[in-house]
């Protein structure tokens, strides 16, 4: 691949992520164009833009999942490379390929190497040839062949869609009796999902912990690993919050982990940022779940501790450029994100779209923000209620939790109920405290009815200020009016201290 | 200042809360009869510090639509006005009152007209929301001085319906 320069780059996303990219963009004086829908019209991605293009109404299939709408205004702005972000066309194989057949830059992997890891038997495969560890399992299981396999495996394990991803279609079998519903279950979800019903069975491997690998490869052969992060906190299989590095990971196994992910990357040959998930089994034994072809929601704290900005390794790597410092990318001290939902936890985690009268932003010292909005904005009901992600850094782990606890305090979503007392809650047990959980740990948590627990007392003063303004009492907000300060002018009377004209 | 008196709906049960502004800086009062007094230092933009005896406290407070958020430190509150027909929720100073609707829905009867006399706990709209009928009562003897929409108009939560102020006997 020959070093070839991008001087245009059209962000093919929305909200945080968008916001986030089009930074990088700005740093490295690249032209950005923002693609919007109708509802995103204010969106604070869509100012830190040089050009924006409408592509369509608020549906995603109409606007950030339509091919052609993006390709249409990445010719018609002159833009020479996309990046999509994550999720919507960011790990379609099909739009990596539209996008190169237009002869454009596609920031990511290849369109083979996203299908590959978009196919979990195909990948599970590749991983085995490179000599990554893997669950045992059956793949592409017939139903002839179920309860033979299963025996083999042993229960209680685990049925999941061959074609998915993210714990679609994923489900726990117990016994025999109820291995062919929940298999047949499972296909007709896999195919509602993907169009694809093959299925995997495999060991259940419980309690486990979910540890995944940062590679950037240069689509050469090199690879270069960014340690760990921690993702064992989790809803439905949604992240809650992430850590990097693990506190349970020695280096030593870091270094197996890490080899094991660069193993599969340089097989495939790898080209960009990708993300290889394992199961962390508490014996320390690993076992490779899934790669990710893109960039992940949780990359900002492999930023923070292995001080890179993977957007710009990204496009470092887009342009035919080798992998550089990253090779050689050292670990600092500890960061934890949590992710900041617009949904009401108490109510089964309701989404709760909506406008942010007031957006307060934790500041200080290890603190960074990757948020859709800044001040106040809306939430549209159209797409994922992500509104941030809160990021700290701290020296060691226990400087990072009080560093969250304290930014996590300062900030609030004024105007939609959020998940902020629900991540507050989190921060507050000994199981995090202690580093002691696994995938299971906040379902088991929240099912044992330990959320949302007694609320914090609220001071009678706040009552008492809250009754005030429902009366219109005190300095209203919106009565206020931009602060006037005497020009200074004025004050001087009419001559200019510096004469006329200056 | 003339004492208040509200009473604050937290989506549980009512909060009695009374309070004056002694002057601009002292708010002095009572929530559910446990006595409060605090000191505001700053005040501007939504944001308040408060000097309370457990120390300085930075409060952001935000009203829309009737309804008021105020967080300080990691906790939060929402609150709005108790239900119109709830007593209490609707005296302003004691002398006047608005009638307001608990929920977003429509006016489907309209009472009393301008001028009206009303007795004390008489029924002047009803408002249907949730598919239940919601009446909005004379919080106490009163004249009706302004009616803000017509049967059959949609109202939003919070929206002033009927205005009241108390009837002198002579």
């Amino acid at each position: 691949m020959t070093e070839r320069p991008i001087e245009k780059v059209l962000v093919a996303n929305r909200g945080e992520i968008a916001a986030r990219i089009l930074r990088s963009l700005r740093e490295e004086g690249i032209a950005s164009v923002a693609v919007a829908s109708e509802v995103d019209r204010d969106a604070l991605f869509v100012r830190l833009a040089d050009e924006v293009v409408f592509i369509g109404p608020a549906a995603p299939q109409a606007s950030y999942l339509s091919v052609d709408r993006i390709l249409a205004a990445a010719e018609s702005t002159g833009a020479d490379a996309i990046h999509p972000g994550y999720g919507f066309l960011a790990e379609r194989a099909d739009f990596a390929e539209a996008v190169e057949r237009a002869g454009l830059v596609f920031i990511g992997p290849t369109p083979t190497s996203i299908a590959l890891m978009g196919d979990k038997s195909r990948a599970m495969e590749a991983a085995m040839e490179a000599g990554v560890p893997v669950l045992p399992g059956r793949r592409d299981v017939k139903d002839p062949e179920l309860a033979e396999a299963a025996k083999d495996l042993g229960f209680p394990l685990l049925i999941k869609p061959s074609a998915g991803g993210g714990g679609k279609g994923m489900r726990r079998v117990d016994s025999l009796e109820v291995l062919e519903e929940a298999a047949s279950q499972a296909r007709r979800e896999a195919k509602a999902a993907f169009g694809d019903d093959r299925l995997i069975l495999e060991r259940w491997v419980h309690p486990a912990r979910h540890i995944e690998v940062q590679v950037v490869g240069d689509g050469r052969g090199a690879v270069a690993a960014l340690g760990e992060r921690e993702c064992s906190l989790q809803r439905r299989h949604q992240k809650i919050l992430e850590e990097c590095p693990s506190a349970v990971v020695s280096p030593a196994l870091r270094e197996r982990l890490q080899d094991a992910a660069v193993r599969l990357g340089e097989a495939v040959k790898y080209r960009g940022a990708g993300t290889v998930e394992f199961l962390l089994a508490p014996d320390g034994a690993f076992y490779f779940l899934e790669m990710n072809t893109r960039l992940q929601v949780e990359h900002p704290v492999t930023e923070m501790v292995y001080g890179v900005d993977l957007v710009r390794a990204q496009l470092a790597v887009a342009r035919g450029e080798g992998l550089g410092a990253l090779l050689s990318a050292t670990p600092r001290g500890h960061a934890i994100e949590l992710r900041l939902y617009a949904e009401a936890p108490e109510r089964g985690f309701l989404p709760t779209p909506g406008e942010v009268w007031r957006f307060l932003e934790p500041k200080g010292p290890g603190i960074r923000m990757d948020a859709a909005l800044e001040g106040a904005g809306s939430v549209p009901p159209d797409y994922d209620p992500m509104v941030g992600k809160l990021v700290v850094w701290g020296s060691d782990r226990a400087q990072a939790v009080q560093r969250a606890r304290r930014a996590l305090d300062e900030t609030q979503l004024m105007g939609l109920e959020s998940n902020l007392d629900f991540l507050r809650a989190i921060l507050r047990t000994p199981w995090f405290e202690g580093a002691d959980f696994h995938t299971g740990t906040v379902e088991g948590w929240i099912e044992a009815g330990e959320f949302p627990g007694p609320g914090a007392p609220i001071d009678d003063e706040l009552l008492i200020l809250a009754a005030r303004a429902l009366r219109g009492g005190g300095r209203r907000r919106e009565s206020t009016g931009p602060q006037r300060f005497p020009d200074p002018f004025e004050i001087l009377g009419a001559e200019r201290p510096m004469g006329e004209g200056s | 200042m003339k004492a208040r008196r509200d009473v604050l709906d937290l989506g549980g049960e009512p909060v009695e809360v009374q309070w004056k502004n002694d002057d601009a800086f002292h708010v002095s009062g009572a929530v559910a009869e446990r006595p409060v007094a605090f000191r505001i230092l700053h005040e501007s933009q939504g944001e308040c510090v408060i000097e309370t005896p457990r120390g300085l406290r930075r409060v952001f407070v935000e009203v829309r639509d009737g309804v008021v958020e105020v967080f300080c430190g990691g906790t939060s509150l929402r609150a709005r006005k108790a239900l119109p027909t709830d007593r209490g929720a609707v005296g302003d100073d004691g002398d006047h009152a608005n009638l307001v609707a608990p929920m977003t829905g429509r006016v489907i009867r309209l009472e009393a007209a301008v001028g009206d006399d009303v007795e004390e706990g008489a029924t002047l709209a009803v408002v249907e929301a949730m598919k239940m009928e919601h009446p909005l009562q004379a919080p106490f003897q009163a004249v009706v001085v302004e009616l803000s929409v017509e049967e059959g108009d949609t109202v939003d939560m919070g929206e002033t319906i009927v205005r009241l102020e108390r009837r002198t006997e002579n």
